[in-house]
């Protein structure tokens, strides 16, 4: 990027955030017990995306591992969001290149399949069982099987380095980081007048927390994964340039699509900051019962330009806070520098820049399969039925969507309920409570999601009672109850039916069960004023910390 | 109803075609390269002319794909250039919308993945 010049502002607001965050990381760093006490001494810690060994050089041996279990690990998978997404033959595909990619690591009795997760952004992951979780749009994105193969290959490196092993001191960091990224990230709220919500900040304050604690180790597996990656898929004749390099360049792509979207946003929220500030000058000048006169309203309409500039500048300065912040504490290095760093190795190594065609009969076969081309098709016509909900045709793409093969599918259901939620008159037979499409998921048991269930009992809570609501709850919790995601709502229910006591008593219980779930049982366990008092406390530490700050006192 | 489910599939495939055709160089891979090694064909035998990365006209619309090779227009002149040496822009299916927010799935006993969960942060 070229360098821009700074205009005063833009320079405080560049010097301040960086000496915040420099204090408090230090303050994190140094006081927090939960510090991974090895974490320097680990592989790669501290490198970023830096130089890539020979992409065609032989592997390092993986460590011994104890492996967690497999199903467990997919039904905790299956309580988070809207589940996964049951495609099998889709599945049987992706696991066949799964068990090449295994084979050629030389470990292909390891544990673990592929599973496609139910969600519309651009999101992989992979799990210390071994299992890798790939979003439907990486499946109708890639161009070709080298590309399906990169990413593999990319989330199989986590598995294969054994990056999980840091998992629960990551966990623990996340704890500890809490009470310091809160203070922290609440410094956006007290620069804006409107626009900023509590899940904004607590979600920031996260990121902050664990970014300070985790960044460097997880920014070195991330370019050791791409490193891993490109070596299994040129071994296994896939072509750079097809394959890893065209799946880091649309990560590329959605990423500069979502930092243009946040920049439309903040631009609007400035503008309101503006138009907030110049109505309150306008509404003090007409104070005191007289209509305010020309003289007065340009004073006011003066006042408010100022007021709102000063408010908007503070904004921005927030703004740029949470952007060095996020830069700062990103798991991932910088995506052109992924690219870079994987275009010098390549560079390198002449026998890696084999022009090659695509392959790609098997991918598009893999596609066009009956019912695997119905169930893409489907989950496409959901997405965009849930994206307006209001538009008559979304009741038609809905119902398409909530037909066999995905009549019991998560996603599709949801979809026809929130439609026909927001035009009740498509509803052919009027039912008196829409919410019973939910319950069409929980027939199939490869379909369910703990959404549902959840959704299912509060929505039932409200219009039919509590014993029909705990009734839903409770077979919920028969299947899923193994699954630590889905303590915290259950948790939440009970306490609004039987009590807060009740809801503390299970919090206990899920404490002991799932360590790290601990602190989101606790949180869904408090009754709505003692999460009031914690939200006034959060609130008051944040806004004495800005004022420290900002020396607004 | 068929008319409905026809026009349905078409919006469906012309959204997946478009992913192809709208792909364009939006810089040099590294972006540290100063220059562009510009081919007559698609042969690297052939001597390339070289240009100033600047002097290109970024983004540049690929107009076809030939064996390792990109072809586009610079200054109304065909030229090819090799595919490894820029970063091209790729569309997804993906979208940050009201599903993206509801199925967001919070902290993850996991590695971080492939890419940084978009959705979330920018909200």
């Amino acid at each position: 990027m070229p360098a821009a010049k700074h205009s005063e502002p833009a320079m405080l607001a560049a010097g301040r955030p960086r000496a915040l965050i420099a204090a408090l990381g230090f303050g994190l760093l140094a006081g927090c017990a939960t510090m991974p006490a090895g974490m320097p001494a680990l592989p790669f810690s501290g490198a970023g995306a830096g130089n890539l060994p020979n992409p065609l050089g032989p592997l390092a041996p993986p460590q011994p591992r104890v492996w967690p279990d497999t199903s467990q690990d997919v039904l905790n998978q299956r309580a988070r969001g809207f589940g996964l997404v049951n495609a099998p033959e889709l599945q049987r595909y992706l696991d066949g290149l799964y068990a090449r990619i295994k084979a050629q690591a030389g470990v292909p009795a390891w544990p673990g399949g592929v599973h496609i997760v139910a969600n519309e952004s651009l999101e992989a992951y992979a799990t210390a069982a071994g299992n890798i979780y790939v979003s439907l749009p990486w499946l109708t994105s890639v161009e070709s099987e080298d590309e399906l193969v990169a990413l593999l290959s990319h989330e199989f490196g986590h598995v294969y380095l054994h990056y999980h092993q840091l998992e629960g001191a990551i966990q623990g960091a996340d704890m500890a980081a809490g009470t310091v990224g809160v203070g922290v990230l609440l410094v956006k709220k007290t620069g804006q007048i409107a626009g900023w919500n509590q899940l904004d900040s607590l979600m920031a304050a996260y990121s902050l927390g664990k970014g300070l604690a985790t960044t460097l180790y997880s920014r070195s597996q991330e370019s050791a994964a791409d490193s891993f990656g490109l070596n299994l898929s040129l071994k296994m004749h896939y072509s750079y340039e097809h394959g890893l390099k065209a799946f880091l360049e649309r990560i590329a792509s959605w990423e500069d699509g979502n930092r243009e979207r946040e920049a439309r946003r903040q631009a609007q929220l400035l503008a309101a900051i503006r138009a907030d500030a110049i109505t309150k000058a306008h509404k003090t000048a007409g104070a005191g019962g007289k209509a305010p006169d020309a003289i007065q309203m340009r004073v006011a309409q003066t006042t408010g330009e100022l007021q709102g500039s000063l408010d908007a500048t503070f904004q921005s300065w927030s703004q740029k806070l949470g952007q060095t912040v996020n830069k700062l504490r990103s798991d991932h290095p910088d995506i052109t520098e992924r690219i870079d760093a994987l275009a010098h190795a390549v560079e390198a190594a002449p026998g890696a820049q084999a022009d090659a065609d695509p392959v790609l009969a098997p991918l598009l076969a893999a596609r066009k399969e009956k019912r695997t081309a119905a169930t893409l098709e489907h989950y496409t016509l959901a997405f965009r039925a849930m994206g307006a909900p209001d538009d008559p045709a979304s009741v038609a793409m809905a119902r398409r969507a909530a037909e066999a093969p995905t009549a019991t599918h998560a996603v599709p259901l949801f979809a026809l309920y929130t439609v026909l939620g927001q035009q009740p008159a498509a509803h052919p037979r009027r039912v008196a409570d829409p919410g019973q499409i939910l319950e069409a998921n929980f027939g199939a048991e490869q379909d369910r999601a703990w959404k549902l269930y959840a959704m299912r009992a509060t929505g039932l809570k409200a219009s039919s009672g509590a014993p029909a609501a705990k009734k839903v709850m409770e077979s919920g919790l028969a299947y899923f109850g193994k699954a630590e995601d889905a303590w915290p709502d259950a948790i939440r229910f009970y306490g609004e039916t039987q009590g807060w006591d009740e809801a503390k008593r299970r919090a206990g219980e899920c404490g002991k069960l799932f360590h790290n779930a601990s602190a989101r049982c606790n949180a869904a366990a408090l009754s709505p004023a003692e999460q009031a008092e914690v939200d006034r406390k959060t609130k008051a530490k944040a806004e004495n910390l800005v004022d420290k700050v900002f020396k607004k006192k | 109803m068929k008319l409905v489910k026809l026009a349905m599939l078409a919006c469906i495939a012309l959204s997946g075609s478009a992913a192809l055709a709208q792909q364009t160089i939006v810089a040099a891979s590294p972006e540290s390269s100063a220059t562009f090694d510009l081919y007559s064909t698609p042969d690297l035998s052939q001597p390339p002319r070289q240009i100033k990365v600047g002097e290109a006209g970024l983004p540049l619309a690929v107009q076809s794909r030939q064996s390792g090779f990109l072809k586009v227009d610079i200054g109304g002149q065909p030229y090819w250039i090799r595919s490894t040496k820029v970063r091209v822009s790729r569309t997804s299916t993906a979208n940050c919308g009201a599903l993206a927010l509801v199925a967001s799935r919070g902290q993850t006993a996991s590695t971080p993945g492939a890419s940084d969960d978009a959705c979330s942060k920018a909200q």
